[in-house]
C-alpha cells in the first residue's frame, strides 16, 4: 500500500450562522432555504438567505454554491451593501477553494479583504484571512498560511470569538501536520476541540476529530485514529454532512489499508468513492479511485494462485485516477498512483508502458523531490495539490532559516573575533603611535631645545669664557662674566633636567 | 674700524654683554644700542627715521626670542622705508644650528649674513670685508 494520506479541509466562513441542519439533512435544509428565497423580494434579507445557501453548499456542492453566492453578490452590489458584498465574495472564494480552483479562491479572498478593510470591519478581515490561510495551506505555502492565521488570531483574541479562534487553532494544526510536526499539530487540534466543545456545534467537533485522527495515523496509533474517525463519521452522518462523512470513510479505509486489512479497506474506499461521485468532487473521486486501485494491486500480490481479475481492476482504477489527476493538475497523488500502475504493468509484462510511465514519474518526482529533499516533506506522502513555486519558496525559506541560523552562529563568532582583533590592533597601533609620537616629540623637542635652549646657553658660556681668556679685564667685569657663566650654566642645567623629565613621561 | 652706531637685538642679557664687549674690544663704535626684544628694535629704528645719521650701520639680530622672533622682525623691517633699510646691514646672530633657520636667514634679502654665536673677534674681521 503506498503512503497516501487524505487531507481534510473545510472552508469556514467568518460569520456565525444559525445552523439548523441538526434536525434535517443539509440538502433538505438547503432546499427549504431555496424555497423561501424564491418568495422574498430583492432586499437585504434575501442576500442573507442566498449567502446561507452558498455557505451550506461549500461542503455539499461547490458548483451550486458558486451559483448562489454569485446571486447574493449581485444583489448586494445592486443594493449597495458593502459588507454583504464582501461576505458574498468571501463565500464565493470558499466555494472555489472547495472545488480546487485555488487561483480564483486567492483572488476573491483578497478582493473581500480589501472591501472589509475599506469599511473598517476587522472581524470580516480576520474571517477571510482564516479562509485564505486554508487556501495557502492547500497550496503548500505554509509561510503565508501561518502569517494569515496569526493575523486572524490577533483580531479574535481581542474579542470573545471562541469558535473562530478554534478554527484558527485548527488551521495552525493543519499546517503543523503538513510539516510533519505531529506533536505540535496534536496540541493545536486539542486546543481547537476544547473551544468547540463549549462554544459551537458538533459539526466543528467532527471536523477537528477527523483531522486529529490523521495525526494518530501518522504517529502511528491506529486504534485511537479509528476511534476518532468513527466519532466524527457519526456526527457528520447525523448532520447530513456528506463530504465530511466521505473523508471520514476514506480515512477509515486508509487505516485498514495500513493494517493490511484490504477487504475492509476496499469496502470503506468504495463507500467514499460513491459519495464523491454523487457530489461530483473530482479530487475526491481521483483519490478514491487511486486508493481502490492500489488496494487491488496489494490484494493481487497476496493472492495465491494469482487472481487475474484483481490486477485488471487495479489497472482500470489507477488509470482512471491518473487521468483525473491530470485533469485537475493533482500532481503529488499522481506520483503515488503512477508508482502503483507501473507495478501493475510490470506484473502484466507490459514493459513498454511501464517504461513510459517510469519516465513520466521520474520527471514529476524530480520536480517535487527537488523542492522537498531538505525538509523531507516527501511529495509521495502528501497527496496534495502543490503549487510548485510556493513549495519551492517554503523549502527555500526553511533552508535559508537553517543556513542563516548556522551562519548567524558562525558570523557571530567571526564578528566577535574580528572585533577583538580590531580592538587589539587599535590598541597596539595607538600604543605604537603614542610611543612613536612620543619618540618623535622627544626628538623634535631635543632638536628645538638643542638649537635654542641648549645651544643658546652653551654659546653664551663659550662667549663669556672667551671674553675672560682673551683679555685682562677689570675685576668688576670679570665678576660679571663669572656670574653670567654661573647663571647660564644653571639655566642649561635646568634645560637638561627638563629634557630628561620629558623623556621619562 | 670705525662705526657710528650698532644695534644688538637679543633677549639674552649675557649675549648682549658679550656683543658689547667684543664690539668694544675689536671695533671703534661710537654707540652700541642694546635692546632685549624685536619690538624694541623696530621702535628704535622708527624713532630714527628723521635722524638718518643716527641709524645703526649694523644690526645684530637674534633669532630665538619670545613673542616676536628674528624672522618676525625681518617681516616688519621689510616694510620700513628704504631710507632706513639702505643704511642698515643686518646680521643674524644665533646659536641655532638648525639648517632651515640658517637657510631662511641667508635667503632673506635684508640679511647680509648668518653669524653663529658666540660673537667673536673673527666675526668682526669678516664684517668689513
Amino acid at each position: 500500500m503506498h503512503k497516501i494520506k487524505y487531507g481534510i479541509f473545510f472552508f469556514i466562513v467568518w460569520f456565525q450562522l444559525n445552523i439548523q441542519a441538526k434536525v434535517t439533512t443539509q440538502q433538505e435544509y438547503i432546499d427549504s432555504l431555496i424555497t423561501v428565497a424564491a418568495t422574498l423580494p430583492n432586499d437585504s434579507a434575501k442576500v442573507v438567505l442566498l449567502e446561507r445557501i452558498g455557505y451550506f453548499y461549500i461542503s455539499l456542492n461547490p458548483t451550486e454554491g458558486k451559483k448562489y453566492t454569485t446571486k447574493a453578490l449581485e444583489l448586494a452590489q445592486e443594493l449597495g451593501l458593502k459588507s454583504k458584498e464582501a461576505s458574498s465574495i468571501a463565500l464565493l472564494a470558499a466555494n472555489y477553494a472547495a472545488n480546487s480552483e485555488f487561483d480564483k479562491a486567492l483572488e476573491y479572498n483578497q478582493q473581500s479583504i480589501k472591501i472589509f478593510k475599506s469599511i473598517d470591519n476587522p472581524k470580516g478581515v480576520a474571517g477571510v484571512k482564516t479562509n485564505l490561510s486554508q487556501v495557502y495551506t492547500k497550496l503548500a505555502n505554509y509561510t503565508k498560511a501561518i502569517e494569515c492565521n496569526f493575523e486572524a488570531l490577533k483580531i479574535y483574541e481581542e474579542t470573545d470569538e471562541h469558535r473562530n479562534k478554534g478554527i484558527v487553532y485548527e488551521n495552525i494544526a493543519n499546517i503543523y501536520y503538513e510539516l510533519k510536526e505531529f506533536d505540535k499539530s496534536k496540541t493545536y487540534y486539542l486546543k481547537a476541540l476544547n473551544l468547540y466543545k463549549n462554544h459551537t456545534t458538533d459539526a466543528d467537533e467532527a471536523r477537528a476529530l477527523g483531522n486529529l485522527a490523521r495525526v494518530y495515523m501518522e504517529i502511528p496509533h491506529y486504534d485511537t485514529a479509528m476511534l476518532y474517525l468513527n466519532k466524527a463519521f457519526n456526527i457528520n452522518q447525523r448532520n447530513g454532512n456528506k463530504s465530511g462523512a466521505l473523508i471520514n470513510l476514506s480515512n477509515i479505509g486508509n487505516v485498514h489499508s495500513r493494517k493490511k486489512e484490504y477487504v475492509e479497506a476496499l469496502e470503506f474506499h468504495y463507500k467514499a468513492l460513491e459519495i464523491a461521485t454523487d457530489l461530483g468532487l473530482k479530487n475526491h473521486i481521483a483519490t478514491g479511485k487511486g486508493n481502490v486501485g492500489s488496494i487491488y494491486l496489494n490484494q493481487y500480490k497476496k493472492s495465491n494462485p494469482p487472481n487475474q481479475n484483481l490486477i485488471d481492476n487495479a489497472q482500470k482504477y489507477l488509470t482512471d485516477a491518473i487521468a483525473l489527476c491530470d485533469e485537475i493538475d493533482f500532481k503529488a497523488p499522481k506520483v503515488g498512483f503512477l508508482e502503483s500502475l507501473i507495478e501493475v504493468y510490470v506484473i502484466q509484462k507490459n514493459y513498454q508502458k511501464a517504461y513510459e510511465l517510469t519516465n513520466e514519474k521520474t520527471a514529476i518526482n524530480d520536480s517535487l523531490y527537488l523542492l522537498s529533499s531538505k525538509e523531507q516533506l516527501s511529495k509521495l506522502e502528501t497527496q496534495r495539490e502543490i503549487d510548485l513555486k510556493d513549495k519551492d519558496l517554503l523549502i527555500k525559506n526553511k533552508e535559508l532559516e537553517i543556513i542563516s541560523l548556522n551562519n548567524q552562529k558562525k558570523s557571530l563568532f567571526y564578528t566577535f573575533a574580528i572585533v577583538v582583533l580590531i580592538i587589539l590592533l587599535f590598541v597596539a597601533f595607538t600604543y605604537y603611535r603614542k610611543k612613536e609620537k612620543k619618540h618623535d616629540k622627544v626628538i623634535s623637542e631635543i632638536k628645538q631645545i638643542q638649537s635654542h635652549e641648549i645651544r643658546g646657553p652653551i654659546a653664551t658660556i663659550l662667549g663669556l669664557i672667551k671674553l675672560l681668556k682673551d683679555k685682562d679685564r677689570p675685576d668688576e667685569s670679570k665678576r660679571e662674566i663669572i656670574e653670567g657663566i654661573e647663571e647660564t650654566t644653571n639655566k642649561l642645567n635646568a634645560v637638561v633636567n627638563q629634557i630628561i623629565n620629558n623623556t621619562k613621561k | 674700524m670705525k662705526l657710528n652706531s650698532v644695534l644688538v637685538i637679543d633677549d639674552s642679557k649675557y649675549d648682549l654683554f658679550i656683543a658689547t664687549e667684543i664690539l668694544t674690544d675689536y671695533c671703534d663704535v661710537k654707540e652700541i644700542v642694546c635692546v632685549d626684544s624685536a619690538q624694541k628694535g623696530l621702535a628704535y629704528l622708527q624713532s630714527k627715521e628723521n635722524a638718518l645719521e643716527e641709524l645703526p650701520e649694523i644690526i645684530f639680530l637674534d633669532i630665538k626670542m619670545p613673542l616676536m622672533d628674528g624672522f618676525d622682525f625681518l617681516n616688519l623691517y621689510s616694510q620700513l622705508s628704504d631710507k632706513i633699510k639702505n643704511r642698515c646691514k643686518i646680521y643674524m646672530l644665533s646659536s641655532s644650528l638648525d639648517p632651515t633657520d640658517i637657510a631662511k636667514a641667508k635667503n632673506n634679502n635684508d640679511v647680509i649674513d648668518f653669524i653663529e654665536k658666540p660673537l667673536s673677534e673673527k666675526h668682526i674681521g669678516k664684517l668689513f670685508n
